[in-house]
């Protein structure tokens, strides 16, 4: 799986959200993970077609979107996101 | 029979009458002296107030001294001896108190002072001073005012609890709006990628410092222009009305995002673009000085634009304390207490970053909440100003 990671360096929310995405993470072994910054990444971020929430998580299963992932999420919300992912794919 | 009928209706409504007159006790005799100038706007505010007290109020007789006649001036002067206070217009004695200047406190105050006066007896130091009698220092008599005992503080006025507490509560509602946080977090940010703490401390409390002075002005200029309207009804009532609608709109708010997802609104692309830009460049600049004027132009200008984000609360406040008698100190220490609390958690998060050289966030839904708190509490002062205004001067 490739996640997509949208944040911005000005974002509260995406600086708390720093430990819960860490730990999560850890747990899976074929994540590709690639981060962008929201103003200094902007032609990058312009093709993913981003929200007016921040952070956004966007996930890919070969080469295809499956989820987005908006905002903040508790550690057990994102392991059960991830878990049901898992499953069905 | 139709006579004696009479006769028992007579004596049946006197005695129903009788409890109530026997329980009115005579009431003393208050004499109020008032100094004022023709041409001066507050002495015709306070003229119209005492007319409308005698109305009321039987027992009260008012002694004009109009201060450009004969020694009336020397007079006054005599009176702010006594009372070491300053020989200005309006002043009005009553008894062992006066009152110099004309607000809706001083308003209470003297009509409170006239109740008290009506059943207890008192020192009329204008007597004295008019028989050449010397005045005791135990003649002067002072404002009671509710208070109450707490815990290791000891005695404490409600008013100054209550003005106290109100800035703790307020500037931490307040503190927790995102508004202008997201610069301060940016700043730290680019700072800390430049790993020099000297230069980070001096960039970063110069910031705060700025904000907290920029925000202290804008209060300040505020409370200005509330204790010099505060007699004007109408005002209150407008007031009042804008604190209804930002706290209606907060609620609104609240209710309409309350199933949206948490996190960081992206707004007005431009402005944030432009803002970026300067911070890259202030970090960027080689003279600590350049970088330090940059950054306190920076202050300035974030925190007066951010200002419409955030406005309904310190208006509030300042009104607030406008309609409270205070000292000029004690509306500063007031004021200064609300900066604080509302730079707490900017303070917590600068200090943790320059200590760990890392960025901490602290999750948006803090300022959700706050956006709630914030919208209750203005619905209720703005219900206050219109319909209780006595509460908002702690008068119960």
């Amino acid at each position: 799986m490739k996640i997509v990671k949208v944040t911005a360096m000005w974002c509260m929310s995406c600086l708390s959200m720093k430990k819960v995405w860490r730990k999560v993470f850890k747990e899976y072994t074929d994540l590709e993970i690639v981060d962008l910054d929201y103003d200094f990444n902007e032609e990058e971020v312009k093709q993913y077609n981003v929200g007016a929430i921040l952070p956004e998580l966007i996930i890919f299963k070969d080469g295809k979107e499956i989820k987005r992932i908006i905002g903040e999420k508790n550690k057990s919300e994102l392991f059960a996101i991830m878990g049901e992912l898992n499953e069905e794919n | 029979m139709k006579r004696i009928k009479q006769l028992i209706l007579i004596l049946v409504l006197g005695l129903l009458i009788n409890p109530f007159f026997s329980l009115v006790k005579a009431e003393n005799q208050i004499n109020i002296s008032f100094f004022y100038s023709s041409t001066c706007l507050h002495c015709h505010d306070m003229r119209d107030y005492l007319g409308e007290l005698q109305l009321e109020y039987s027992n009260i007789t008012v002694d004009y001294y109009e201060v450009n006649d004969g020694d009336n001036m020397d007079l006054l002067n005599r009176v702010a001896t006594v009372f070491d206070q300053s020989a200005e217009i309006p002043t009005v004695v009553i008894g062992g108190i006066s009152f110099v200047g004309y607000n809706s406190q001083i308003h209470l105050d003297l009509e409170n002072t006239i109740i008290r006066y009506s059943d207890n007896d008192f020192v009329d130091i204008m007597d004295k001073i008019l028989s050449q009698v010397d005045v005791l220092i135990t003649d002067i008599d002072s404002i009671e005012r509710d208070v109450i005992k707490l815990p290791f503080i000891g005695e404490i006025e409600i008013e100054s609890l209550s003005l106290f507490l109100g800035a703790v509560i307020l500037g931490l509602v307040d503190g927790f709006n995102p508004c202008a946080m997201w610069v301060l977090i940016f700043l730290i940010s680019m700072l800390i990628n430049m790993k020099d703490r000297k230069r980070m401390w001096a960039i970063g409390v110069t910031f705060l410092f700025t904000s907290a002075f920029v925000y202290f002005l804008i209060m300040v200029s505020w409370l200005q222009l509330a204790v010099s309207l505060v007699t004007v009804t109408w005002l209150r009532y407008l007031i009042g009305l804008i604190a209804l609608v930002f706290g209606g709109y907060n609620v609104y708010k609240f209710i309409k995002n309350r199933n949206v997802d948490v996190g960081c609104e992206v707004t007005n692309d431009k402005q944030r673009k432009k803002i970026i830009e300067r911070i890259k460049d202030i970090v960027k600049k080689r003279s600590l000085v350049i970088a330090l004027l940059g950054v306190v132009l920076l202050a300035v200008t974030v925190n007066l634009i951010e200002l419409a984000c955030s406005a309904g609360l310190p208006l509030l406040y300042t009104q607030i304390l406008a309609y409270n008698d205070l000292t000029t100190g004690m509306y500063f220490f007031y004021i200064g207490v609300y900066i604080l609390l509302f730079l707490i958690d900017d303070l917590i998060i600068f200090t943790i970053a320059m200590v760990t050289m890392r960025v901490t966030g602290i999750s948006n839904k803090y300022s959700r909440y706050s956006t709630i708190i914030g919208g209750v509490i203005m619905l209720i002062i703005g219900v206050l100003l219109i319909f209780f205004p006595n509460i908002i001067m702690f008068n119960f």
